[in-house]
C-alpha cells in the first residue's frame, strides 16, 4: 500500500523535500513508517524526528490524516493515507 | 467547543463606545453584550513582535478593556518589517513604550500595563495572574512552556500562535479541556533557531486569527480552537485543522478535569 508523508516548516528544510510517497506491506503500523524513514534519511531523522531508541523527539507531531496520533505508534496504516510530520514552531 | 465563562461583569458602554464599535456590535451572537465583556476583560500579550503587535492592535481596535504587554529590549531596524507597533522614529527606544504610544493613538480609552521584560521564571506567575486571557507570541519555546505552566496552574485560557517562513500554527488551550503545550511537546524541539525567516504579512495573518480567538473566548460566541491546531501554509494557501489530543500522562494537566 502507498502512503504519502508530508513534512512541514523546518523539517522541509532539513530533509530538502516537502513530501514523499512510500510503499508498505499490508498490516504495517506507524512504527514501521518511522523506522523506514530512519533508513531512508538516517542522519536527519535520528537527529530531529525519531531517536535511535524508537521515540519521537520533542517538537514533532505525528498526524494521521487530520488527527494527531499522539505517542501510540501501534496504529495501523491505511492504503492511500496521508501522514504529516509536523515540526512545531515558535516564530513571532 | 464554545467556551462559556460567567466571571466577566458587564459594564455599560458610553455613547462614544457605542459609536466606535457599532459595526462589530452588528455581528450576530456578539452584540452589545459581547462588547461589554470585551470592555471588562484584560489580556496578556507576551512580546509585541510581528505576531504580538498585531494581536494587541486588533484587540485595541476591538475595544478590549486592558492589555498587559511584556517585551524586553529596544526597537531595532530588523524589527520594522513586521513589528507593526514599532516605528522608525522609535529606533533605539523601548519596544513596549513604542507599543503603548501606538495603541493609545488608536484607542485612548485602553488601559495598558507594560513590562519591559520578556517572560521569565520570575515574572510569569504575576503576569498571568493579571489577565483573563493570555496570548503567547514568544519566539522562544522556553517562554512558551513557562507561560503554559502558569496558565495551567491558574486555569486561564491561552491562545498560542506561532509562525516560521510561510507557515503558521494556532491553537487555544483551555486547561482541563484541551491539550496544553506540554501535552504536545514537553521540551523545546532541537531544530529551533532564535532567528527565523518571516514576512510581516505571515505573522500578521496569524496575529489576526489569535486576536479573533481571544474575542470569541471573552465574548462567549462561535467555536474556538480548543482541541484543534490550525496549520496554514501561505506558500500554497493550504489551511488544515488537525484534531489534537491530551496526553493522559501530561505532567502539567493530566490531573485537571473540565
Amino acid at each position: 500500500m502507498k502512503i504519502r508523508i508530508h513534512y512541514t516548516t523546518q523539517l522541509k528544510s532539513v530533509l530538502g523535500i516537502d513530501s514523499e510517497e512510500i510503499e508498505f506491506p499490508p498490516g504495517s503500523i506507524l512504527l514501521d513508517l518511522l523506522r523506514q524513514l530512519k533508513q531512508m534519511h538516517p542522519l536527519e531523522v535520528e537527529q530531529y524526528i525519531f531517536s535511535s531508541q524508537d521515540v519521537l523527539l520533542p517538537g514533532v507531531l505525528l498526524c494521521q490524516g487530520d488527527k494527531h496520533a499522539g505517542h501510540d505508534l501501534s496504529v495501523p496504516l491505511q492504503d492511500g493515507e496521508e501522514i504529516t510530520l509536523l515540526s512545531v514552531v515558535s516564530g513571532g | 467547543m464554545t467556551i462559556k465563562q460567567t466571571d466577566f461583569s458587564d459594564p455599560e458602554l458610553t455613547e462614544e463606545e457605542r459609536a466606535t464599535y457599532e459595526w462589530q456590535i452588528w455581528v450576530p451572537d456578539f452584540g452589545e453584550a459581547g462588547q461589554r465583556r470585551l470592555k471588562n476583560a484584560s489580556v496578556l500579550v507576551t512580546r509585541c513582535g510581528g505576531l504580538g503587535s498585531v494581536v494587541a492592535y486588533e484587540l485595541a481596535a476591538a475595544g478590549i478593556g486592558k492589555l498587559i504587554l511584556a517585551h524586553g529590549g529596544n526597537v531595532k531596524h530588523s524589527d520594522l518589517n513586521r513589528q507593526l507597533l514599532m516605528t522608525h522614529a522609535g529606533l533605539g527606544k523601548s519596544r513596549v513604550e513604542s507599543a503603548r504610544r501606538r495603541l493609545l493613538e488608536l484607542n485612548p480609552r485602553l488601559q495598558i500595563e507594560t513590562l519591559a521584560e520578556n517572560v521569565t521564571q520570575q515574572n510569569a506567575q504575576s503576569l498571568v495572574s493579571q489577565a483573563d486571557v493570555v496570548v503567547d507570541c514568544a519566539p522562544l519555546f522556553e517562554e512558551r512552556l513557562l507561560l503554559n505552566q502558569e496558565v495551567v496552574a491558574q486555569r486561564k485560557p491561552m491562545v498560542d500562535c506561532a509562525m516560521y517562513d510561510m507557515e503558521a500554527h494556532i491553537t487555544t488551550i483551555i486547561p482541563g479541556k484541551s491539550p496544553c503545550l506540554n501535552c504536545l511537546y514537553p521540551a523545546p524541539p532541537r531544530m529551533w533557531r532564535r532567528e527565523f525567516p518571516v514576512f510581516g504579512a505571515v505573522s500578521g495573518m496569524v496575529g489576526c486569527l489569535g486576536a479573533l480567538e481571544v474575542i470569541k473566548i471573552i465574548a462567549c460566541f462561535g467555536e474556538t480552537l480548543a482541541g484543534k491546531l490550525v496549520t496554514c501554509n501561505l506558500r500554497d494557501m493550504t489551511f488544515r485543522t488537525i484534531a489534537i489530543q491530551r496526553d493522559p500522562n501530561c505532567s502539567h494537566c493530566a490531573n485537571l478535569h473540565s
